[in-house]
């Protein structure tokens, strides 16, 4: 009798571990299913807080290397027609200038040539890329001429980074 | 049905008691066989010390738990059938096969233990192996065993015994058909059967096995009767027990037997002690388990042993509950631990970019908006370092020449490239594409028949993938 009171209550133990066992996984596995989501969606945002960090170290380096130049102010862009050989007679606008960090200035100028050698465009545009702080070209417009040959009307805008010293 | 008992000793008594003799086997199960040692074999009497020394040894190992006790239940006051049920489900006909037994006995079932050692789906239908003996034989067979041994704790049948051990000695071919004749003191036992399985179990009193004529005949009468429509089928005869060893009896019997039915004589070794070799064995074996002694007869043991079991399957599945709820509380702390981690890292690196004061789950926002003004101050200096529009520009003309391509008008931006021109051939506009391609624009390139001028003209358009 003592021995069946004994099985008795080892089935009943055993019935609470496994309902409890049974109830825990439930839990578990709802709450699993929350922190999964959870978890993936932080995830998601530290990457994307390591490419902002990223991209910030990025530009961090590039404002550094226009601060490292020995010379910041710019060469004018007559000069650097005059250095590449091509005709001193393009017409230079200036379009803007505005500041952009660490006291540097961004200034962009319009310059059109009525007719231009296809290959003094590219003579022109290697110069200017190579002068420290750089023409960078933004935008460039080729018109063919209407008379024959290789000219052409060329507008470009051109940019570059200043700071006054 | 019986259980086997497999799971609680390796050490077996068998007893095979009778007409006041006993003989004792201990058998010992190892790892894939049973060893057994003859204990005793004589007469019960208490005065003599190798009795009185082997029932002490018994009862001793039987006390401390450590060798359960076996015997059986002769043939003689037993009841062996095969019942056919209708069902092809095996838990179904478990239900059924009380009432199909209680039909083919000559008492009523209540007065009876009864046990199914063999289930078996057969032809959709379920076959079932029926061991049934009135409850006053099994008390008298009991008190026998105890009176002049001990009190057996499992009480097997003796033709299943005879049988599983004849098998297990001189293993029989699939199909072929063996009669086991154990000769004992007062009764020459006959089980018949294939190595599938026992057919049929008989008892022949001594009388009527000393002639030899009136035995074989009744040999015959049986054989007939339980081998209906098996006419050609030849049947091995093995003969085992004590009388066994009489060569000159066996050898009288064997001339009256000799037919065209039965094709060999054969005997078994060590027959003195088959039988309690057989019950022996079988207490310590799961192969078609019997034990009569059920419902108010169980042995105190077997009810410890079933106890004892239970308790150890209830504390299994306790400790796998506990185990599961362990794991479950383990997985969700790692997921806990997991997600403040990540949290950790993504307050650290909001931390980096914004600055102190970072509010809980507004780290990318706030990162975002501090990277924002500063983005839009520093984006020329990224673009000096950035592909240069001048590169597309001097690619373009590089084609234009090798192809023979004429343009009318040519914009270049790092966003966009539009060209308007002529080529000399249909295909040679294809190159231009080729190289928006190679520089990651979207190409859209509109061409027109060669007109009056033999050329080709083209418009192609490229944004910036």
């Amino acid at each position: 009798m003592r021995g069946d009171g004994i099985t008795r209550f080892a089935w009943i133990i055993a019935a609470a571990a496994l309902l409890c066992a049974g109830g825990l996984t439930l839990r578990s596995w709802g709450i699993g299913r929350e922190m999964k989501g959870r978890i993936a969606r932080k995830a998601a945002d530290l990457d994307t807080l390591r490419g902002l960090k990223a991209g910030s170290a990025n530009e961090r380096a590039a404002v550094a290397t226009y601060e490292a130049l020995s010379s910041k102010t710019v060469v004018p862009l007559r000069d650097v027609l005059s250095e590449a050989g091509v005709s001193d007679k393009a017409e230079i606008r200036e379009r803007d200038a505005r500041p952009v960090s660490s006291g540097w200035t961004l200034r962009r100028m319009d310059v059109i040539f009525d007719e231009l050698p296809l290959k003094g465009l590219g003579a022109f545009l290697s110069v200017a890329e190579k002068q420290r702080p750089p023409w960078q070209l933004v935008e460039c417009h080729i018109t063919a001429s209407e008379k024959a040959g290789r000219d052409a009307r060329v507008t470009l805008l051109m940019e570059t980074l200043e700071k006054k010293e | 049905m019986a259980e086997s008992r497999h799971f609680a000793v390796n050490t077996a008594y068998g007893i095979d008691v009778s007409s006041g003799s006993v003989t004792v086997v201990r058998a010992v199960r190892k790892r894939k066989s049973t060893s057994c040692e003859m204990v005793y074999d004589g007469p019960s009497d208490t005065a003599n010390p190798s009795f009185t020394e082997a029932r002490t040894r018994a009862v001793a190992e039987f006390a401390q738990g450590k060798a359960t006790i076996a015997a059986c239940v002769p043939v003689s006051s037993s009841t062996v059938r095969w019942l056919k049920t209708p069902f092809a489900s095996v838990s179904k006909s478990r239900q059924v096969l009380p009432s199909l037994l209680d039909i083919q006995l000559p008492f009523p079932l209540e007065k009876c233990a009864h046990v199914f050692p063999m289930i078996v789906p057969e032809d959709g239908r379920v076959r079932a192996l029926a061991v049934a003996v009135q409850r006053e034989s099994l008390e008298s067979r009991i008190e026998e065993c105890r009176s002049l041994f001990a009190a057996p704790v499992v009480l097997d049948h003796e033709g299943l015994a005879i049988w599983s051990q004849s098998h297990a000695e001189k293993p029989l071919d699939p199909g072929t058909l063996r009669v086991t004749a154990c000769v004992r003191p007062d009764r020459i036992v006959l089980v018949l059967g294939r190595a599938e399985a026992l057919m049929s179990a008989h008892s022949c009193l001594l009388p009527e096995a000393n002639a030899p004529e009136a035995f074989a005949a009744r040999v015959h009468r049986i054989l007939h009767a339980d081998l209906q429509g098996e006419s050609g089928s030849a049947v091995e005869w093995v003969w085992t027990g004590p009388g066994a060893d009489d060569k000159a009896a066996i050898a009288l019997f064997e001339e009256h037997l000799k037919s065209e039915r039965i094709a060999s004589f054969d005997t078994h070794e060590n027959n003195v002690s088959f039988l309690a070799r057989a019950v022996a064995g079988r207490s310590l074996s799961t192969a078609v388990p019997c034990d009569l002694r059920t419902g108010e007869h169980v042995h105190e043991q077997t009810i410890q042993w079933r106890r004892r079991r239970s308790l150890r399957f209830a504390g299994a599945y306790a400790a796998a509950g506990i185990l599961i709820c362990l794991l479950n509380l383990a997985w969700v702390r790692v997921l806990e631990n997991h997600e403040s981690r990540l949290q950790e890292s993504l307050t650290e690196a909001a931390r980096d970019i914004y600055g102190p004061g970072v509010q809980y789950g507004q780290e990318v926002r706030m990162a975002r908006e501090a990277v924002a003004d500063k983005v839009a101050l520093r984006a020329p200096f990224t673009r000096a370092f950035g592909e240069s529009p001048s590169r597309t520009l001097a690619a373009c003309m590089e084609v234009a020449a090798a192809a023979g391509l004429e343009f009318e008008t040519l914009t270049v931006r790092s966003d966009a490239l539009a060209l308007k021109g002529t080529a000399d051939d249909w295909d040679h506009c294809e190159q231009i594409k080729t190289l928006a391609v190679k520089l990651g624009y979207e190409p859209k390139l509109d061409r027109e028949d060669a007109g009056a001028d033999e050329r080709v003209h083209f418009n192609f358009r490229g944004g910036r993938i």
